[in-house]
């Protein structure tokens, strides 16, 4: 027992002692200043208007019912204040008010429709998270210069270490994902992704080569795996680095994956040392030899022994905070059947470019008391993004089917009224096959926690691993 | 420590490549052991925009001649004799129309019109018709989409089986009638050959740009093609199936929203489009000499991958060979076999149904085509 307080006292005074600020201060500008121009690229490429004002039916999050979105001008204007406030984080102008304000309406409008979630998104609302509780403007920052009191040169080693963790928890559960059957041994989804390559002008010879996509495959595997480990390790951290931009860079020319590989290609930077985050700050603001600069120093000496070993409000959220960060990827586990199959445990839990899943869904309404059925047109109530991401993801199936059966209820006057679907998958390459049970009448059932029974097995050859 | 994952490195490495072996290795005996996709996209575009698209609205531009001057001479002499001679040259052009219907793309769209829906919106708006008549709006660039294009000229000339002369002698459209028949095949000509025109390397020349790229991202050449095939795919199952049988209508049969209702050719009409659907993914040529079309990448690119015994190309080219035997077991007029026997339509629907994962969603996915036009990163 003693010796685990020991080691708990020694853990929180490590976390807790006092390092120099420089990687958070790197890491808030670059965050802020990518995500405003992100929140621009959004509203230019149309993107507001296409997945927040045309649909008439939105994907909401079980428990999130309640998040519905504004009208278009509404719309514009959270999209606005994201841009706006996201720069203020850059520059350090009222950081914590702004970075709120960024964390509010990011995570809005994340939740407004299951659609449109991507991981990068989810990663970008628990940075945002974080930021609330870190002083990340103590330093270069324009808070600084109006209240010089805010200055703080050094700050508790917690501050910048959980970024660290949130991005290798990111890498390493990415990587832990891949290690499965169709990913090691089939190269799937990637063969499919990299075969129409084969007519790249330049590198049309390579990817046509068998084995390209089995070396991406393991290389990428190890690549996040291993990754969070050697950015740790001051030895390899430079070529870590290297690896980090030709990784994201790759993927960036390959994939329609936007201003992700910028996001992580920025925020890895954290891993870098004091000096090297010093050397960059002092370059680029041009303040040589500034007080900013401390020699030799990772961390303060002196007030060394200060109450360092206590438990703190922030800590206990942290902890809890990742805590859950650990149990999400692992909640798969508790469900039964192939887990890309149904997707029950699938968001949330890092799973990036690991299936190339496509389906399509005929709704069949029924009134239950004279005998008469509608076959349903998807795209009269949702868009083709929407239909497309439905297809393959049985929450949002039946999601809509209850949507529907409320429509045609109201519509057509029916008393007791019956939802059916008729839904072909193809996942990684196998021909499609049946996906939900035609003969449930999805009106019936409830989206919960519950494993979906109505999901058909995928009774394929397919030997995962998992 | 640096030493461990190294060899860590190589030894998974090492496993990764001995995997993609021991995969090829369980390959059937019938398949080569290196397959590599080798296949250049551009050639196939080339085969397919020279031999197919630019034969196909050549056809479409003598046939709406045809049809036009045919036209012109019925408006001087009205008889019945006159009128069987324009019927058969309305449904020579309805039918070489229903090759080129998937091909609403490129100069189809970029010449100030969308060729499909001024050309081929069904059914007809008998009350905007009407209205038009009534009106004297006889000028087709100037009037709705649903009443110009085929299936207006059908109405004019097929519309009520007992009255068609009398409407255009001594009906009270009758000079209207008169002169919004030759407006309506002039306008369909004029489009064809703008269309036409467009396409060949003698005027706007798009089959340059149409051969150039063989690249998949969004408004690239195969792109288009094959969204474009889907969507005219989707139109034959929908417009022309699955809304006449009612399946949008808690299964009332709509018989008038056939397309060719008035000439009574639903069939042959559909059964042209989805040969004419066929014929492009296979490559075959106009003149009947097979090329390469989007089967044949389908093949190289599923072999590259094979996971099943049958493969996507394959399933495809027997599903169509389906399809097409399904609807030549229809008998036309559709709108009375609707009544008469609902089924033999439904199983030709049902397998358009079929179809529809494996043309819209496997192949799109295996050519990388897109059809998400946001970013995504895989899930």
């Amino acid at each position: 027992m003693a010796t685990d307080r020991l080691s708990l006292s020694k853990i929180l005074s490590y976390i807790n002692q006092e390092v120099h600020i420089a990687p958070l201060v790197t890491f808030r500008i670059v965050f802020g200043l990518v995500m405003s121009f992100a929140a621009i690229r959004f509203m230019a490429k149309g993107w507001v208007q296409d997945l927040y004002v045309t649909p008439k039916f939105y994907f909401f999050y079980e428990g999130f019912e309640w998040i519905k979105p504004l009208d278009e001008t509404g719309m514009y204007a959270i999209f606005c204040i994201m841009a706006v406030s996201a720069f203020l984080i850059g520059i350090g102008l009222f950081y914590r008010v702004n970075v709120l304000i960024y964390f509010l309406s990011f995570t809005y409008v994340e939740l407004i429709d299951k659609t449109t979630y991507l991981n990068h998104y989810y990663f970008v609302s628990l940075v945002a998270f974080l930021l609330l509780l870190v002083p990340a403007n103590a330093a270069y920052s324009v808070d600084v210069k109006l209240f010089p009191k805010l200055k703080r040169l050094y700050v508790p080693r917690w501050t910048i270490g959980v970024f660290k963790l949130q991005l290798g928890m990111v890498y390493f559960f990415a990587g832990i994902a891949k290690i499965n059957h169709d990913w090691l041994f089939r190269a799937m989804p990637l063969k499919i992704w990299f075969a129409p390559f084969i007519q790249n002008e330049w590198l049309g010879w390579f990817f046509s080569i068998k084995i390209v996509p089995y070396l991406f495959s393991w290389c990428g595997m190890l690549y996040d795996v291993f990754i969070p480990f050697l950015l740790l390790w001051k030895r390899t951290r430079i070529w870590a680095y290297l690896t980090v931009i030709f990784f994201h860079v790759v993927t960036w020319w390959m994939f329609p994956i936007g201003i992700f590989p910028w996001v992580m290609i920025g925020s890895t930077l954290i891993f870098f040392s004091t000096e090297w985050h010093q050397k960059i700050q002092a370059w680029v603001f041009g303040v040589e030899n500034s007080e900013l600069r401390v020699q030799n120093s990772e961390y303060r000496i002196e007030n060394s022994e200060v109450n360092r070993s206590k438990w703190s409000p922030t800590i206990i959220v942290l902890a809890v905070f990742f805590f859950i960060q650990v149990l999400m990827p692992m909640r798969y586990l508790a469900y039964p059947g192939k887990l890309f199959w149904t997707e029950e445990g699938f968001r949330f839990s890092w799973r990036v470019m690991l299936i190339e899943k496509v389906g399509t869904t005929i709704f069949t309404v029924k009134d239950l008391q004279d005998g008469r059925e509608w076959e349903v047109h998807n795209l009269d109530f949702l868009t083709p993004l929407q239909e497309i991401m439905m297809s393959t993801q049985p929450d949002m199936i039946l999601q809509f089917a209850h949507y529907l059966g409320e429509e045609y209820k109201r519509k057509e006057n029916i008393d007791e009224v019956g939802v059916f679907v008729n839904s072909r998958v193809a996942l990684n390459g196998y021909r499609n096959r049946p996906f939900i049970d035609s003969s449930v009448n999805l009106m019936l059932e409830q989206n919960d926690w519950k494993h979906k029974s109505w999901i058909l097995p995928f009774d394929g050859e397919n030997k995962e691993v998992k | 420590m640096k030493k461990a994952i190294k060899y860590t490195f190589l030894v998974l490495i090492g496993a990764g490549l001995m995997s993609g072996f021991s995969c090829k290795k369980k390959k059937k005996k019938d398949e080569p052991v290196e397959v590599t996709c080798d296949y250049s996209v551009t050639n196939m575009l080339s085969g397919i925009g020279n031999n197919i698209i630019i034969p196909r609205f050549a056809s479409l531009t003598q046939t709406t001649l045809a049809l036009k001057t045919e036209a012109a001479s019925f408006v001087t002499q009205l008889d019945s004799a006159s009128l069987v001679n324009l019927q058969k040259k309305f449904n020579a052009a309805y039918l070489s129309y229903q090759k080129v219907s998937m091909l609403n793309f490129g100069p189809a769209l970029t010449n100030g019109f969308n060729m499909r829906e001024r050309m081929n919106v069904f059914p007809l708006s008998v009350t905007t018709f009407d209205l038009y008549m009534n009106n004297n709006n006889t000028q087709p660039s100037q009037n709705a989409n649903a009443a110009v294009g085929f299936p207006a000229i059908e109405y004019l000339i097929f519309g009520n089986v007992d009255s068609v002369l009398a409407e255009f002698t001594t009906g009270s459209q009758a000079t209207n009638r008169k002169t919004y028949l030759v407006n309506l095949t002039d306008y369909l000509h004029q489009l064809s050959s703008t269309v036409y025109n467009a396409w060949i390397s003698s005027g706007g020349n798009y089959i340059a740009t149409f051969v150039a790229d063989g690249g998949n991202s969004i408004g690239s050449p195969l792109s288009l093609l094959v969204n474009e095939l889907n969507f005219d795919f989707e139109t034959l199952k929908n417009f022309k199936y699955k809304i006449p049988l009612g399946k949008f209508d808690a299964g009332i049969v709509q018989p008038d929203k056939v397309e060719g209702y008035y000439s009574g050719t639903s069939v042959a009409l559909s059964a042209a489009n989805a040969d004419a659907i066929y014929k492009l993914y296979l490559g075959v040529a106009e003149s009947g000499t097979d090329g390469e079309g989007l089967h044949d990448y389908l093949v190289c690119l599923d072999a590259y991958y094979q996971t099943e015994d049958v493969s996507l190309a394959n399933s495809i080219n027997s599903q169509f060979a389906l399809i097409y035997s399904k609807m030549l077991a229809i008998p036309d007029p559709m709108s009375a076999t609707l009544y008469s026997n609902k089924q033999v339509i439904d199983d030709a629907h049902n397998e358009m149904q079929i179809a529809v994962p494996l043309l819209k969603r496997e192949m799109t996915a295996a050519m990388g085509v897109q059809i998400s036009y946001t970013d995504n990163d895989g899930d």
